[in-house]
């Protein structure tokens, strides 16, 4: 199946030169789908946590957004129980001029810097607004429950 | 054109969002039977019982299990509701994917597309599996059925 230039590109230089704290790895059989893995931003209950995430870039891409998902569970306002994300550039702000790197860099800021006014978890979202050290509590304690390579089952 | 091969997660989000809309054509429904189950296995489904026969005012009751090679595989599906159908199993209720048209065709029609894709259609879907069945039983709707609201054993 010939891919685009533009996500051959694209693959090239994540491998060639990949964000620190990010990878982005396409499966052999699916060029256009992805394991993505994103290191937790530091000074954040995300620290020292490796996240699982799938991306696929659909026919159109990038006319629209990759689709991505955390894969390993997660503590966070703008991530709900499927591990679907709340972010603009995903949805209505998405810009054929973002790539891939923008996307995932967009992603790992959304870690360093949750966003309880525009939840997907509302039940997240308001312990955060309500206790918010509670929330960054929990964030931290499933951060080492879930998202510490020596527990990951896999 | 070459048509990008959907990943099976990313296919079962869309199935999830479309059932969770209620876009489907009415007579069925689903969705996940545990709302964290992040590689979507698990689903449950209704199927309204067809009109103008013994499955008439009937809300049958169903469970869907998406194997790892899911949508190249056909989904296993048991129905939960008692029902008497010839090739649903009287003791568990598996349907057998011999009796339902899409399910005895699942993974010829998957190997078509995969050469020859229709992007905008989804042929292969939960969904689609639940109509088909749906339509088995409007076929059979003379048959005599179990008390309504009954279930196998094990799911009682």
């Amino acid at each position: 199946m010939a891919l685009p230039k533009r996500i051959i590109k694209e693959t090239e230089r994540l491998m060639n030169e990949p964000v620190p704290g990010i990878s982005a790895i396409p499966h052999e059989e699916n060029l256009r789908y992805f394991d993505v893995e994103i290191h937790g931003p530091s000074q954040s209950p995300y620290q020292d946590g490796i996240f699982k995430l799938e991306l696929f870039l659909p026919d159109d891409y990038p006319m629209t957004p990759p689709k991505i998902r955390f894969l390993t569970k997660i503590f966070h306002p703008n991530v709900d129980k499927l591990g679907r994300i709340c972010l603009d550039v995903l949805k209505n702000n998405w810009s054929p001029a973002l790539q891939i790197r923008t996307i995932l860099l967009s992603i790992q800021a959304l870690l360093g810097a949750p966003n309880p006014d525009d939840p997907l978890a509302p039940d997240v979202a308001k312990t955060w607004k309500e206790d918010e050290q509670a929330a960054i509590a929990t964030a931290t304690e499933w951060t080492k429950k879930y998202a510490t390579p020596t527990n990951q089952t896999d | 054109m070459a048509v990008a091969q959907v990943p099976r997660n990313f296919k079962l989000l869309a199935e999830l969002e479309k059932g969770e809309k209620g876009m489907g054509a009415g007579a069925c429904s689903y969705g996940l039977e545990d709302p964290e189950d992040i590689f979507m296995t698990h689903w449950r489904g209704t199927i309204w019982g067809p009109p103008h026969g013994n499955h008439e005012n009937r809300i049958y009751e169903l469970k869907m299990e998406c194997g790892d090679n899911y949508p190249q595989e056909p989904p296993t599906i048991h129905f939960v509701s008692q029902i008497n159908l010839p090739g649903v199993s009287t003791v568990d209720g598996e349907v057998d994917p011999n009796a339902v048209a899409i399910l005895r065709d699942w993974t010829k029609i998957s190997a078509e597309l995969s050469t020859n894709p229709r992007s905008k259609e989804d042929l292969l879907s939960l969904e689609t599996a639940l109509i088909s069945i749906r339509r088995y039983m409007e076929e059979n709707k003379k048959l005599p059925q179990p008390p309504e609201g009954s279930k196998y054993p094990m799911y009682d």
